[in-house]
């Protein structure tokens, strides 16, 4: 199975996905980083400030380090951003 | 004094055949060397490899380990897969505390996390010498209050700190319990056990590094300023491991000023008379 990597986007800077997540296709890794939003948004006193995650997107990439989707939280929360 | 049968061999190349006097694991080096003789020969020297299962839920425990180096995770399932560590076990410590209290399977299970040493004693060898020597099993129950505390802090740390305070809180005590700066950990493992998605650990170990405590390279962390990373951790570290000083180490040492002949954790019997040997306090709590 392919693997990407959910390397997350705050402004300038880029915080690389070192592991990354095993994934049928696009749509399934787009549902797991729709899923991970959810759980941050939806668990602020774990995860801290919410205004940080908000303004982050995952820059989603494939093995070859291609990027082949971006996701930004905001927006793409349960009922949130 | 005699020494145990056989020969433990350290990741740094060396082998030692375990003694009273090279005992890394700090309850047994709390024992009086009379004490620790009586278990010597029943103790076997074990590895811990990384992902090694000791305790299963729902299976016999067949023996304890008293943890020599290396560090074993108590871990917590529900029968869908969710898990979430509980506790960890270093040098300070064993696994298998079910056995002391009577009980002989658990539906939590241990993992080894950080490949070191343990001094394993079966079962059946384990309940005889608890019940023969009460000063063994008086130390081992302290400990198992002093581990009690620290999966309790670990629930208090879950629901009312965040995930920068809970990372700080682990990896320090982590850094308690390996010798060295640095250990294996990969963001996968560290999110199931501090039960978050992984982006959440990769951004804090960024932000942990940022602020120049830590550093993270191919799966490994290493600890650039514990001095910071405690701080960061605030009170989410340091009940537990106060705890553990009070009624583990301090106790020792106050038994052993106060009366070297009924030394705590001797036999009445075989201490009269003689020193009580003391170990240099270990690192927990170590705050430079």
């Amino acid at each position: 199975m392919p693997r990407y990597f959910l390397n997350l986007r705050d402004r300038g800077t880029l915080i690389e996905d070192p592991e990354g997540d095993e994934a049928q296709d696009i749509a399934e890794i787009l549902r797991i980083a729709q899923a991970t939003i959810d759980d941050i948004f939806g668990r602020p006193e774990t995860y801290g400030d919410m205004r940080r995650w908000n303004r982050f997107s995952f820059e989603i990439t494939d093995e070859a380090g291609e990027l082949v989707l971006t996701v930004p939280f905001a927006g793409n929360g349960n009922g949130v951003g | 004094m005699r020494p145990c049968s056989g020969a433990v061999h350290y990741d740094d190349g060396t082998s030692v055949i375990p003694s009273h006097k090279n005992l890394r694991n700090r309850l047994l080096a709390a024992l009086t060397p009379d004490l620790f003789d009586a278990l010597c020969d029943q103790l076997e020297p074990v590895p811990l490899k990384p992902g090694e299962v000791l305790v299963r839920p729902g299976e016999p425990i067949r023996s304890v380990w008293f943890v020599e180096s290396g560090i074993v995770s108590a871990i917590a399932n529900t029968p869908e897969d969710r898990r979430i560590e509980i506790g960890l076990v270093g040098n300070e410590g064993f696994v298998g505390v079910p056995l002391l209290l009577g009980v002989d399977r658990t539906p939590h299970e241990n993992l080894v996390q950080v490949d070191g040493t343990a001094l394993r004693l079966t079962s059946a060898a384990f309940d005889e010498a608890v019940d023969r020597h009460a000063a063994l099993r008086r130390l081992l129950l302290r400990y198992v209050h002093a581990f009690q505390i620290q999966t309790s802090q670990t629930a208090l740390c879950n629901s009312s700190y965040n995930l920068e305070e809970r990372l700080a809180r682990w990896l320090t005590m982590c850094h308690d319990r390996i010798d060295g700066d640095e250990f294996p950990l990969t963001h996968e493992f560290l999110s199931i056990m501090l039960g978050v998605r992984r982006p959440g650990v990769t951004t804090t170990i960024h932000v942990l590094e940022g602020a120049g405590m830590i550093k993270a390279r191919r799966s490994h962390i290493r600890i650039v300023d514990r001095e910071k990373l405690q701080a960061a951790a605030g009170d989410s570290y340091g009940v537990a491991e106060a705890e553990y000083a009070r009624i583990i180490e301090a106790a020792l040492k106050d038994s052993s000023a106060a009366d070297a002949h009924t030394g705590l954790w001797a036999e009445p019997d075989a201490a009269a008379g003689r020193p009580h040997i003391v170990r240099s306090p270990g690192d927990i709590g170590r705050s430079s």
